[in-house]
């Protein structure tokens, strides 16, 4: 087993793969590659970015690579399977949280600065964004800003895995909690991952069992840091455009998709209690586990028969 | 019958007699062993003072011995 670690997307980045060596080691170039230029695509924090020229283009049609078209659309798609949790048109919200600068930014400094003008809440929402599938061109209302940070982190992950399975037997991409795996270890009928504890991030909580798909984690531990006395966090409650009040510090999807994982982690951990619910009952296929703030280790949804969990 | 007894008894006598004596004189003519001669010894070397437990326990070289006998996950899922 091979393995690369780079830094990207403010996230470590872990390649795992096995198979010839040089193949491998041929892969493990390819997929670093296509993750690097991936983040130059899809970054809200550089000017150059295609995300930020989608964003200045907001009102009009703007026409998009099939890389943006697709995560787009993803979006679009997952905003409607949470019921709205998941959320890419926060973004002025995350700015008047202090998140105007990348975290590795914001670690450097020690806190984030107050906004210089409080970002107004659009209007529109973010169904209203118009996708033309005939010529990948995307029209979002003019007062629509969008960040496709988390989502757009799971889909280069498991674009990642794909194409670095091309020269390898099995192989697993890491992008910060965001994971993809394709195949299994020699020897082997699951993939060993450890489950991060967010008070404790140096210890695993535990260690899952996985089959090949995808598994993403959201935690309010991690992208967190102070603006004045606030503590402030990544995760926005759309509902309220303030960082989530939130009963979990962490919640851990399984899925298919990255995509999917990503994104319903995200609206598990921001759900309340009711929307938990509702959300368990529109997706039971789903594996959705969560950590309290004392700990304790709970599903939120029935957990698979395949998945096996040791504390 | 008596006198078939005595014969006996001198042989006896006489042929333990006659073997201690032939085993005193092969080994009497027998090679001297190595005399012991302490400048042939090599020289022990000097051990330092074994640590204490303590000192064991906070050491960099117990550090590395629980890192490699604890199990540790290359994939870790702990959110973004």
């Amino acid at each position: 087993m091979q393995t690369e670690t780079f830094r990207a997307m403010n996230s470590d980045i872990v390649l795992v793969a096995e198979g010839e060596m040089s193949q491998v080691e041929a892969g493990l170039v390819a997929a670093q590659n296509f993750v690097d230029a991936s983040e130059k695509r899809f970054t809200r924090f550089s000017v150059q970015s295609e995300l930020s020229a989608l964003n200045r283009s907001a009102g009009t049609w703007f026409q998009a690579s099939p890389d943006l078209f697709q995560v787009v659309r993803e979006a679009v798609f997952y905003f409607h399977k949470t019921n709205g949790l998941f959320d890419p048109s926060i973004l002025p919200s995350l700015k008047n949280a202090g998140y105007v600068h990348s975290m590795d930014e914001i670690r450097r400094v020690g806190s984030a600065p107050q906004p210089d003008r409080h970002q107004l809440a659009s209007i529109s929402t973010f169904d209203s964004v118009e996708l033309n599938e005939t010529t990948s061109s995307i029209r979002m209302p003019a007062d629509l800003q969008i960040d496709l940070g988390g989502i757009a982190k799971g889909w280069i992950a498991e674009q990642a895995a794909h194409l670095l399975s091309q020269y390898a037997s099995a192989c697993a991409v890491n992008a910060g909690g965001d994971m993809f795996l394709v195949g299994y270890p020699h020897g082997q009928d699951s993939w060993e991952v450890g489950l991060e504890d967010p008070r404790n991030p140096q210890e695993d909580i535990s260690v899952l069992l996985l089959q090949e798909g995808a598994v993403a984690t959201s935690s309010v531990m991690k992208r967190a840091w102070k603006q004045g006395n606030l503590s402030r966090h990544h995760l926005i409650n759309p509902r309220i455009g303030e960082p989530a009040n939130t009963r979990w510090l962490s919640v851990t999807v399984l899925a298919p998709h990255a995509a999917t994982a990503e994104t319903f982690a995200k609206a598990f951990l921001i759900a309340d209690e009711d929307e938990t619910q509702l959300l368990g009952k529109q997706n039971p296929e789903l594996t959705v586990l969560a950590v309290d703030k004392d700990g304790n280790l709970v599903s939120l949804v029935t957990p698979k028969e395949l998945l096996h969990v040791s504390h | 019958m008596k006198l078939w007894k005595n014969a006996i008894r001198i042989w006896f006598t006489l042929a333990s007699l006659l073997s201690f004596l032939v085993g005193w004189a092969v080994l009497a003519h027998a090679p001297k062993p190595n005399q012991f001669n302490s400048s042939d010894v090599p020289a022990m070397p000097r051990l330092d003072p074994v640590p204490s437990l303590d000192q064991v326990m906070s050491s960099q070289q117990s550090q590395s011995f629980m890192q490699r006998n604890q199990r540790v996950q290359v994939l870790r899922s702990g959110g973004s």
